[in-house]
């Protein structure tokens, strides 16, 4: 009597044991906020946004859901493309970047993430487009590829598309520092005959309505971009030459220092913000 | 010997009297094929469009009421049409006011269930004041100058407003736009007599 009694209590044990287990496993794990539907807070108490949004959180449902499915991005083509090129081999010296890089999974981890960085042998600032062409010409002895070229983004969407989900984290201080500066006064100068500074718009009225469009805090953690006024993606300075030339503005060219520096600190203003790339956009 | 031959047959064509006629002729054409076609191609990209962007009328500033600036005569001389006022201020290419401006006068134009006037009527920007009572807050003179250049309207703000009737003093402009105002002095006068309209009490 005494023992079945023992061993009721056991197996009664058993079971609480087991439901508590299964309580644990049944309640979602909470999901880390990525400044989609939660916002990210700011690395530092100084930080220009008190929270930071993905341009995501600004795009309409059915624009986020086709980024959101590998299926439906129209980008994740070029990503392919991107995935081709990475063993091609191409230029004199007879080699491929996987000849060099190996697996793009774990060699372009966090590139993405922490371009533009200062590059010691030119004394300045260079992005992903940049790594690449100095790669084609310095390794491949290979023709460097124009800016905005189908080759040039589906590279770039390949070597970022690697740090998706990684929060952009990028090295402002040390000799990075000097062009970091210049960045921000890039984004507080007024320009154009309508004389608008980024900060003007995205410093100041991000999630405001500006007629139809919702402003944006201008995040660059999805770029090269899928947009459909584009009808392909773009790379972020395409999207700076757009922004100049809405303002009635001079653009500066592709590549250019200028838009390097100013892709640093807007990457630093968006410092913890998942990478996107491919991001879509309208 | 035979080169000289060959070089005074060759000045003789050159001075024919009919060669250069017809050299006159192709450069003529060359000139002609030229210079409308790069004009009509710069034309095409620009965002100052079709000459409607041109240049600046001279005003005086004195000081407002309120404000530490106004505009007291017309650019142009004479008042302008209300009517006309409310196109420049939703045309997304002229004023485009409504992009940061609710003017609720306005919106209740659109009609319900007509896409077009909803387009062009409807969705206004929240980033600015709204314009409801402007005339009561604002008099005549004020509200030319803030159209006109809204920096010396508002000095101690740091507006975003651009200033739609200055030609100078930008960082950058762009070839087709330089030395231009955005909107012109008559269209000007038509946005500040829509203006004067934005009463409510």
């Amino acid at each position: 009597m005494s023992e079945s009694n023992e061993s009721s209590k056991r197996t009664g044990w058993l079971v609480a044991l087991c439901l508590l287990v299964a309580a644990a496993l049944a309640v979602p794990a909470v999901a880390e906020p990525d400044g989609r539907t939660e916002a990210i807070k700011p690395p530092t108490k100084d930080h220009p946004y008190p929270e930071l949004w993905s341009g995501w959180h600004y795009a309409a449902p059915e624009t986020q859901a086709m980024q959101d499915d590998d299926f439906a991005n129209p980008a994740m083509a070029w990503n392919e493309i991107g995935s081709e090129l990475w063993s091609k081999v191409d230029g004199k010296a007879k080699k491929s970047c996987q000849d060099c890089h190996g697996d793009a999974a774990k060699s372009m981890k966090s590139v993405g993430a922490t371009y533009p960085v200062y590059f010691e042998p030119e004394k300045k600032l260079i992005n992903v487009e940049n790594r690449i062409n100095l790669c084609r010409k310095k390794f491949m002895q290979a023709k460097p590829w124009p800016y905005e070229s189908e080759d040039m983004l589906a590279m770039t969407i390949y070597v970022k598309n690697q740090s998706r989900g990684l929060p952009v984290n990028v090295k402002i201080d040390g000799p990075a520092k000097e062009f970091f500066e210049r960045g921000k006064a890039f984004y507080d100068q007024r320009r154009g005959q309508l004389d608008f500074a980024c900060s003007n718009c995205h410093s100041k009225y991000w999630g405001q309505k500006i007629r139809m469009d919702t402003m944006s805090q201008g995040q660059s953690n999805g770029f090269p971009t899928y947009r459909s006024e584009w009808q392909k993606p773009g790379s972020l300075h395409r999207r700076f030459i757009s922004c100049n030339t809405m303002v009635r503005s001079q653009p500066f060219p592709l590549g250019s220092d200028e838009y390097v520096n100013l892709e640093l600190y807007l990457a630093w203003r968006g410092q913890g913000l998942p990478v996107e790339t491919p991001s879509v956009r309208f | 010997m035979i080169g000289t031959q060959v070089k005074s047959n060759h000045a003789t064509g050159w001075l024919n009297p009919l060669m250069s006629v017809a050299w006159g002729c192709v450069v003529a054409l060359l000139l002609a094929s030229l210079v409308p076609g790069q004009a009509l191609a710069q034309r095409k990209k620009t965002a100052c469009i079709s000459g409607e962007t041109p240049r600046a009328a001279r005003y005086k500033v004195e000081k407002g009421e309120t404000l530490p600036a106004s505009i007291k005569a017309p650019l142009n001389g004479k008042r302008g049409n209300a009517e006309k006022g409310v196109e420049w201020m939703a045309n997304r290419r002229q004023g485009n006011c409504l992009s940061c401006h609710t003017v609720t006068k306005i919106l209740e134009r659109v009609k319900e269930g007509d896409h077009e006037s909803e387009s062009k009527f409807g969705f206004h920007g929240t980033v600015a004041p709204p314009l409801d009572g402007v005339a009561d807050r604002y008099s005549e003179a004020e509200l030319r100058i803030i159209v006109v250049d809204a920096k010396q309207a508002f000095p101690d703000i740091n507006t975003s407003m651009p200033a739609y009737h200055r030609k100078d003093g930008f960082e950058r402009v762009s070839a087709d736009c330089k030395g231009l105002v955005i909107l012109s002095a008559e269209r000007v006068e038509d946005i500040v007599a829509y203006l004067t309209t934005l009463k409510e009490q």
